[in-house]
């Protein structure tokens, strides 16, 4: 173990200086020598032992008999720790990939998953693991989804055609052109990078060259939901979609202009969304909800109707039926997700990028 | 002048003069395989890379000259160092002892000799060629037990046409070899021969080589504070015995399309034993460690009492460690070797490296006799120059016992 050890530490030192890779070759020797079942070169194995020991016998004698008796313990415990760390890091490295994050079980935990909101797995946590007597299950952990990782590598490969994942009750930014390819957003209306996703979708100029359509996800957790109202949002963003808005100057479906009101920046304060996410009750939001849509120019019984079709079961299978797309047909552990241009997006996607498509659609 | 601290960091005790630039809390116990170097042979050597960096051998220009005068010089001091007349010895400069014991066996006809003559403690720079050449010669080979002192047991062994090669102090154990004016004796009244091993002799007891009337004598500069160099002093009746095989530059005085004429006569006959370019700046360097050897006064101490005195005192020192188990404990020698009950030697030699203190572990290139024939796990080895002062003996005597109790 102790030659292992030796070649890790030495492997990894070797990459940055030329001044280690004779001692990395002689670790390498070694370890080839274990694990064809011969002992490992003495010279070696005792000299770097002897160094060790030997520097600790300067400070403190009592410290280099501990090292003495457990440095063996040591190295195979360091062996074991890099390989899990390794393991780890390559399956990590495989979920960022596939996913688009490096721990699909907490989305916001990997600096490097860009700006998304994540849905969030059942994750046992190290401390629970202890108290639960399941550190097995811990270290194990990330290596459990390791096989449907690798059941959706297919997905990054495919191309994505957004019109096979439209719900049954999409509605477009602008009327739907058959001539125009079709671009889809999956949105929960709580998370603030689908807010961001919007605006930079608007700005690019999609919705003028796409049939820009989108899929409501309001994103899990456990029995409830990630961002407190967002199932109520995404009932009142539905129940509209139903009823037809006697005038409407502006020529974009109701549904997308409530949308557009809750994604609205604040002049100064916390704006809309955030207000709902950590500050209105349910009563309260949608008390706001009903005043948007009196904005938009839905009369009194109208409102009324949206209200009670929010909460009708009609609306509650239609959101039911767009969940089942994003779980089961998308696949996403992102929001917002885009489809556009045969391409998948699992993040906020720059307006720069999104420009390319208006170029070249 | 050099100042240093022992382990419980007191200022102690200077330098021998010589070795002032050694750094503080270095002690370097492993002379018998190379001492190190004083001021003066440094000093030597790179006013040679400096002034005179040229060949030597019969070069007309000013710097070969001076070359070949130093050489000369060099060759001159080492018979003086042994008691041997130009007329009747000459002096080849080679790489080291191994070298120039392989040099002189491999090229000695194995006619008119019976037996090869050994002992059983040599360095394999002697039991290694002894074994190949009587191999080479199908002629028998002899191998002679050593008494603690050093005293070959030549006693009913027939040595009359006899090589006699054995070393003149143990690299193991400093055990020298009393009985060297008797040998000669016996093995010259047999017609036979006597090679000696002195490789450490020439740094400990230099004077000890005079009056032994040897045919050839092995050793090393860098033993005796000189650059890495090795040297024969060889009598020249065995010289022309000699049927050179490893010839080339430097070695003839004539050469024709089928034939050549090796150079001869006393001023180039050593020159069969020096093929090719010489380490001239070994040779100015060992010239320049014999002068210092000459003049060294350790803390104004005769050299030789001084290394005496560091002997006994470390020999006393290391009997009072428990579970140090001295092997010929009884021999006052300036090298001992020892083993730990419980604590490998290379560990051990680990450790106090990383004390700073040098030593050597292992069998020390005799394997028969310390392996085999005795059956001693590895041993950690500590030999003495004149570098060395009583507060590293302090030091590491300190620092060995504080291991041990640790381990």
């Amino acid at each position: 173990m102790f030659c292992i050890a030796a070649f890790i530490v030495f492997f990894i030192l070797a990459i940055f200086s030329a001044a280690f890779r004779p001692l990395a070759a002689k670790a390498w020797h070694c370890v080839i020598r274990r694990i064809s079942f011969r002992p490992c070169d003495i010279d070696f194995s005792e000299e770097l032992r002897g160094k060790i020991i030997g520097r600790a016998l300067r400070h403190s004698p009592a410290l280099a008999r501990f090292i003495s008796r457990w440095i063996d313990w040591f190295a195979a415990a360091f062996v074991i720790l890099s390989v899990w760390s390794l393991l780890y890091v390559a399956v990590a490295g495989l979920d960022l990939y596939v996913y688009g994050t490096c721990n699909p079980a907490s989305v916001e935990s990997c600096t490097l998953s860009g700006e998304a909101c994540g849905v969030d797995q059942a994750q046992l946590t190290l401390t629970q693991a202890i108290r639960e007597r399941k550190p097995g299950t811990w270290a194990l952990g990330p290596f459990t989804r390791f096989y449907e990782t690798v059941t959706r590598i297919p997905d990054r490969l495919r191309s994505w055609d957004p019109a096979s994942f439209v719900s049954p009750s999409a509605t477009y930014y602008h009327p739907f052109d058959p001539a125009k390819p079709t671009a889809l957003e999956i949105v929960d209306p709580g998370c603030r990078f689908c807010k961001k996703l919007t605006g930079n979708l608007e700005r690019a100029g999609i919705p003028e060259r796409h049939n820009l359509t989108y899929l409501l996800y309001p994103i899990p957790a456990g029995e409830k939901y990630k961002f407190q109202n967002s199932l109520l949002m995404a009932s009142y963003l539905e129940a509209t979609k139903r009823v037809p808005l006697r005038r409407n100057p502006s020529a974009i479906p109701p549904d997308w202009q409530l949308l557009l009101k809750l994604f609205a920046d604040a002049g100064s304060g916390a704006d809309l969304q955030t207000r709902f996410n950590i500050a209105f009750t349910r009563a309260g939001a949608e008390t706001t909800l009903q005043s948007l849509l009196r904005e938009i120019g839905y009369s009194e019984t109208q409102v009324k109707e949206i209200a009670r079709r929010a909460a009708s079961p009609e609306t509650a299978a239609s959101i039911a039926e767009q969940r089942r797309i994003v779980e089961q047909e998308v696949r996403t552990i992102k929001i917002p997700t885009l489809l556009i241009g045969g391409r998948r997006y699992d993040r906020v996607v720059s307006e720069s990028t999104l420009h390319s498509y208006v170029l070249s659609p | 002048m050099g100042f240093f601290r022992t382990a419980s960091g007191r200022q102690t005790a200077k330098r021998p003069e010589g070795f002032e630039y050694l750094g503080s809390g270095d002690c370097y116990f492993d002379t018998a395989c190379q001492s190190l170097r004083p001021q003066p042979v440094i000093d030597a050597e790179l006013r040679y890379y400096r002034e005179y960096n040229a060949c030597g051998g019969r070069v007309k220009h000013e710097w070969g000259q001076r070359v070949d005068e130093t050489v000369a010089s060099a060759r001159q001091k080492l018979l003086e160092l042994t008691g041997k007349s130009e007329k009747d010895y000459a002096v080849a400069f080679t790489l080291n002892t191994t070298y120039g014991i392989n040099l002189v066996l491999g090229q000695l006809p194995p006619e008119g000799i019976r037996s090869i003559v050994t002992s059983e403690i040599e360095h394999n720079s002697v039991f290694l060629p002894s074994i190949t050449w009587s191999r080479g010669a199908g002629v028998k080979r002899i191998i002679l037990k050593r008494e603690d002192d050093g005293t070959l047991m030549t006693a009913g062994t027939d040595l009359k046409d006899a090589i006699v090669i054995v070393s003149t102090l143990s690299n193991i154990d400093g055990r020298g070899l009393p009985n060297a004016k008797e040998i000669a004796a016996a093995v010259h009244g047999g017609n036979g021969l006597l090679l000696l091993d002195a490789a450490q002799h020439f740094g400990h007891e230099p004077e000890g080589m005079k009056g032994i009337d040897f045919d050839a004598a092995f050793g090393s500069g860098h033993k005796m504070y000189a650059p890495s160099i090795g040297f024969i002093i060889i009598r020249r009746t065995l010289l022309r015995k000699l049927q050179p095989f490893f010839i080339g530059g430097g070695t003839v005085a004539d050469v024709h399309e089928d034939s050549f004429t090796l150079l001869s006569g006393p001023v180039d006959e050593h020159s069969v034993l020096e093929p090719g370019l010489q380490n001239w700046a070994g040779i100015v360097g060992l010239n320049a460690a014999m002068d210092w050897m000459k003049s060294a006064r350790p803390m104004g101490k005769d050299p030789s009492a001084y290394e005496r005195e560091l002997a006994s005192e470390l020999r006393r020192r290391l009997r009072a460690i428990p579970r140090v188990k001295m092997i010929n404990a009884g021999t006052p020698g300036p090298v001992m070797s020892f083993f730990v009950e419980g604590l490998d030697a290379h560990k051990l030699a680990i450790y106090l490296s990383e004390q700073r203190i040098m030593c050597r572990s292992g069998h020390f290139c005799c394997h028969h006799y310390l392996q085999h024939t005795c059956g001693y796990p590895p041993l950690l080895r500590m030999s003495l120059g004149l570098h060395n002062t009583h507060a590293d003996i302090e030091r590491c005597a300190e620092v060995l016992a504080s291991i041990l109790k640790t381990f």
